[in-house]
């Protein structure tokens, strides 16, 4: 077995711990985000998704302007109705209010590029990773000693060869 | 005998000039194009004061349920004023312009009182204690309903985050008006002969 091929099959034990970790992570992470949360935590989260319609850049959950106090209050009541979900109540105050008080970009239009850019920087990055990672595979490739190689260098060492035997 | 040249003009001089020229037209007309896009956008802005009316998603939709108790301990339910116009206004004491406002309202409701089919005029407490704003009427005077909002339900249901807002609400329960900031009893007055009219 050559010697690039030896050295590849040492790296697959941590490419493949890499992605567990990955996976794991991922896992956990999103079955965190599932668990069942407090009025008070929904509470929190939807108004901290909201600003505060006569504030410069601050959310609902921040203010203590009368106007989000009000929207507190209204968004505490049906959390404990518990009708609606988040998204829903986040849904009805961007609906009764001029203006667009939604401090996270939409899902459409112009504002999904703020969705959308980071991802695409993600995968650009990986690809360039990816990319340099084989360049230097390759570069490191071509420094290993060949047969030919080590026949020289082992005909240097020992000049009188296979007759001291 | 030798001839005299002058020296070549130097071709790169009238190549700077002519490029730089293009240049500077071309951010002159860039920085004008963006200041009008922003003159443009500023202008246009909904949020409006006084007289003119402004924008709301509510607009020809039902007006949103208005029912509580009320300052002379009766209860209003707008859902029961269909056949008449109403003129909703969020109030609090406090509020400088809707201190200002306040004797236009006064006018506009003994205005409407004389006609047969005057609108209805409804204040509604915007984050104000009660006490104030009973102590405020009795001092300046008005006798329409004041409806009690102490969780602020029907501001958030109208989306009102300032004071004084002004809405009209149609025979239909239908918001057909909406006013930000102060307001004049020629100027609302105009508006409803101008609605019933149509």
């Amino acid at each position: 077995m050559s010697a690039a091929k030896q050295s590849s099959y040492k790296r697959w034990p941590s490419w493949a711990a890499m992605a567990l970790v990955t996976v794991v992570l991922l896992a956990v992470g999103i079955s965190r985000a599932a668990e069942p949360r407090t009025a008070d935590e929904r509470v929190s989260a939807i108004t901290a998704r909201i600003a505060c319609p006569v504030c410069n850049g601050e959310s609902v959950a921040d203010s203590r302007a009368p106007s989000s106090d009000q929207i507190r209050t209204n968004v505490e009541r049906l959390v404990t109705e518990g009708q609606l979900t988040d998204d829903e109540i986040v849904q009805r105050i961007d609906d009764n209010y001029e203006g667009d008080l939604r401090l996270e970009p939409g899902g459409t239009g112009f504002e999904a590029l703020a969705w959308i850019l980071p991802g695409l920087a993600a995968l650009g990055g990986a690809g360039a990773l990816a990319f340099v990672f084989n360049r230097w595979r390759a570069n490191s490739g071509s420094r290993t000693p060949s047969e030919e190689d080590r026949t020289l260098v082992e005909a240097a060492l020992h000049p009188g060869g296979g007759d001291e035997s | 005998m030798a001839e005299v040249r002058e020296p070549a003009p130097d071709p790169t001089a009238d190549v700077i000039t002519t490029r730089r020229r293009p240049i500077a037209a071309f951010a002159a007309l860039g920085a004008a194009l963006v200041l009008g896009i922003l003159f443009v956008v500023l202008a246009g802005s909904d949020r409006v004061t006084g007289n003119e009316t402004a924008a709301t998603p509510l607009l020809d939709k039902a007006a949103p349920v208005v029912m509580g108790a009320t300052l002379d301990g009766t209860t209003f339910d707008l859902s029961r004023r269909r056949g008449n116009w109403v003129v909703l206004n969020f109030f609090q004491s406090s509020c400088v312009p809707c201190v200002n406002e306040h004797p236009e309202l006064v006018k506009f409701a003994q205005q409407q009182s004389t006609l047969e089919n005057g609108a209805e005029l409804v204040s509604i407490i915007w984050s104000d204690r009660p006490a104030n704003v009973q102590a405020f009427f009795d001092e300046n005077g008005g006798d329409w309903p004041v409806v009690i909002d102490d969780d602020g339900r029907f501001a958030f249901d109208y989306g009102v985050a300032q004071v004084p807002e002004t809405w009209v609400i149609d025979p239909n329960g239908r918001v057909v008006v909406h006013y930000i900031g102060q307001i004049t009893a020629e100027g609302l007055s105009a508006k409803l002969q101008e609605l019933r009219s149509l």
